[in-house]
């Protein structure tokens, strides 16, 4: 193993980046790790298939038993290409017995299942121990490496059925009678026959090929990466390359000598040393050497802060100028703005009154007796204590117009003040005999419209009721009305009666 | 030299090692974003069962968009991971290292759909596996990479040791080499340790304690005094 002929890069990395370097060796030595694999590979299984004609699946399983075995030879030439030799397929089949001499029992046995196949087979083939030395081998790559490993031999086993499974599907996309007359879809592929059959056997083989070498490469490239961490292979191959140079640099010292000898013997003797400064020099040298913008990062951020945060001061003059017509304006806006407010709750209330009456009724209109209806005084005081007995007596006397209007005020008077109809001044004779006709009773409703009438004749008309007529209307009213003691007694009029 | 990383210059005039990330990392990523997938909609099917066809259609809309739209807004929004690229320490990046917006992690979701044909990510998986840089159709079409995220494996700290200057003044990648190995050092068996000393022989001189000499001279060059 020639460290210095390595063909890829020798850093540390995860292992997930290791399995990411296999798949690019397999890719970059595609052509002879192939070949190398197929070469085994397609006369094994077409040999296995041949032989068990009768029960294919059988040779399929067979052919994935022996995977393992195949896998070495894909190993064999990716390791050797890793090292900068590219072993054609006449080398790798010559070197078959090298290839597969230890461990090749126990891989396809006992190791047939190990979900980390992968890395343990360069151990056997690559390192040729065997036995106790092989566990303990295992043991160490293993320990950072066995769970990707194992991701690695789950995601291959996807890998595979994915190829499968598309190489399946694309026939069917591609073949022309698919899906039509209610035809399988898959018809294409296979008779539609259940059992495993010839095609299933060439797709699952496919993909086998298509990804085993690529799995193989991925293990050994984690093997590869666990074995350059663990012993420093970058490390070697830099300190190689330094001694290199060094030992170059002596060979050609004595040439070398009279010039640097001359030019030193102009400066001082240590310059490197003198060079060097003391750490805590260096130090401050450094904090000054990082305040330059240069080595500043700058970010915008925004974000919410609490606004009892303390603002940073603006200190330029153009903004103390505007902040100075700020804290001027800033009242005046603040007065306007009160002043504004105040005007719209004005507003909302004088709306709210407006639209909204079921919530602040109307106060109710507290009805006050008038004194006088028509002209005529109706107020208690004005009447006689007996308005039925002085009528009588003026009709007695001939005096028939004040009788009847003696009687006509009286009974207005009871119907304020007795009855509490609400008459007002504006009312006519018509809307009191209606008001009168809903709180009287018959009798005296109709005695009521008797006397409006006669006194309407007699007032407007001019044409006086028969004496006879005034009396009977005299002696029936107190039978209807009754005159209150004071106006004080009626409940209508508490307002204004004192 | 074989290698998974590209490296990339900016502008600035500095380079940038993306650290590309293969098909069996982002296949397992793309398994772990599948099982959330699958988890959240059969909660979501129990959640809305006695809701009917409203339910019905809520889960209906709430699968596609999970299926078409939640990668692509993990990606836009989350530094370019889903939980499972997350969970892989992997991230997807547009091609020249900034990091990917709604159009171009639109762009490669969207493909998926053709990425999965002709089924399972046939053709995805088949493109990953040829190109150079393991894109798959999505990423060809919206130009984005995925990348590991997560730092690349370090040795620990240089062990302090009595400085001791190199008689020899050292080229700054020589320089890395004293230091690479004096990190790696307590992680080496002492006879591996001692063997890669002695390699640089010039520099240390000949005798026993070569890997002594030289983790002290890695001490001199960290500015240890």
């Amino acid at each position: 193993m020639d460290l210095e002929r390595v063909g890829v890069a020798l850093r540390p990395r995860q292992p997930w980046e290791a399995v990411d370097l296999g798949f690019v060796m397999a890719r970059q030595w595609a052509a002879p790790v192939y070949a190398a694999f197929l070469t085994v590979f397609v006369p094994v299984a077409v040999a296995l298939h041949l032989v068990f004609e009768e029960r294919l699946w059988l040779a399929a399983l067979i052919t994935w038993w022996l995977k393992p075995l195949f896998d070495r030879f894909a190993l064999h030439v990716v390791s050797r290409a890793v090292f900068g030799e590219v072993p054609s397929v006449r080398a790798t089949l010559a070197a078959a017995r090298d290839i597969l001499s230890p461990g090749l029992l126990a891989s396809l046995t006992l190791h047939r299942l190990n979900l980390a196949r992968s890395l343990v087979l360069p151990v056997w083939q690559l390192e040729k121990s065997r036995g106790r030395a092989a566990r303990e081998r295992r043991e160490i790559l293993g320990r950072r490496m066995r769970g990707h490993a194992v991701g690695l031999t789950v995601i291959c086993v996807n890998f595979e059925w994915v190829v499968l499974l598309s190489l399946v599907a694309l026939g069917a996309l591609l073949y022309p009678a698919a899906g039509e007359g209610g035809g399988d879809i898959l018809g294409w592929w296979r008779d539609g026959a259940p059992g495993w059959e010839i095609a299933d056997s060439v797709a699952y083989l496919t993909a086998i090929a298509v990804i085993e070498p690529l799995y193989v490469a991925a293990g050994f490239a984690l093997y590869l990466n666990r074995r350059a961490i663990l012993e420093g292979w970058d490390v070697e191959l830099s300190l190689r390359q330094l001694a290199q140079r060094l030992v170059a640099t002596r060979a050609l010292a004595p040439l070398a000598c009279f010039a640097v000898a001359a030019a030193l013997a102009f400066c001082a003797p240590d310059g490197l040393a003198r060079d060097l400064k003391p750490p805590e020099t260096a130090r401050k040298e450094i904090v000054e050497v990082l305040k330059d913008p240069a080595f500043q990062e700058w970010r915008d951020t925004l974000r919410w802060r609490y606004r009892t945060e303390p603002r940073p001061a603006d200190e330029s003059s153009e903004v103390t100028l505007l902040s100075n017509l700020g804290r001027l304006l800033g009242p005046i806006a603040e007065f306007l703005m009160w002043l504004l407010a105040a005007a719209a709750i004005v507003a909302v209330l004088l709306a709210a009154r407006r639209f909204l009456p079921q919530w602040i009724a109307p106060r109710e209109v507290r009805y006050r007796p008038p004194d006088a209806l028509f002209g005529l005084n109706v107020t208690p005081e004005s009447l006689p204590d007996d308005p039925a007995g002085t009528a009588l007596d003026l009709v007695v006397r001939g005096k028939l117009r004040d009788a009847l209007s003696l009687l006509y005020r009286g009974a207005l008077a009871a119907l304020v003040h007795t009855h509490h109809v609400p008459l007002i001044e504006g009312h006519t004779e018509g809307d009191c005999m209606r008001a009168a006709r809903a709180v009287l009773p018959t009798e005296a409703g109709r005695y009521f419209e008797r006397l409006v009438g006669v006194w309407q004749t007699a007032a407007y008309g001019g044409r006086l009721p028969a004496a006879e007529d005034a009396a009977d209307l005299a002696r029936e009213w107190s039978a209807h009305f009754s005159i209150p003691r004071t106006r004080a007694g009626s409940a209508m009029a508490p307002e204004g009666a004192t | 030299m074989l290698d998974t990383a590209r490296r990339i210059g900016t502008p600035e005039g500095i380079e940038l090692t993306l650290r590309l990330a293969g098909p069996v990392p982002r296949a397992l990523a793309w398994l772990i974003d599948f099982a959330i997938r699958v988890a959240a909609l059969f909660v979501l099917a129990i959640a809305v069962g006695p809701f009917g066809n409203l339910g019905q259609a809520a889960f209906l809309l709430t699968w596609f968009l999970l299926e078409w739209l939640f990668p692509a807004w993990c990606e836009a929004q989350w530094n370019g991971q889903t939980p499972g690229k997350k969970a892989l320490g992997i991230a997807v990046l547009n091609d020249d290292g900034t990091p990917v917006r709604w159009p171009a992690a639109l762009a490669r979701n969207l493909l998926r759909a053709v990425d999965f044909l002709p089924i399972f990510y046939g053709f995805g998986l088949a493109t990953m596996l040829i190109n150079r840089d393991f894109k798959r159709l999505g990423d060809l079409a919206a130009n984005t990479l995925v990348v590991y995220r997560d730092a690349a494996p370090r040795g620990s700290a240089v062990p302090p040791a009595e400085p001791l200057a190199p008689p020899l003044a050292l080229s700054v990648v020589e320089q890395r080499a004293v230091l690479e190995f004096a990190e790696r050092a307590p992680g080496l068996t002492s006879e591996r340790a001692e063997e890669l000393a002695e390699l640089a022989q010039p520099l240390v001189g000949a005798g026993t304690g070569a890997a002594r000499r030289l983790v002290r001279m890695a001490n001199f060059l960290v500015g240890r005094r």
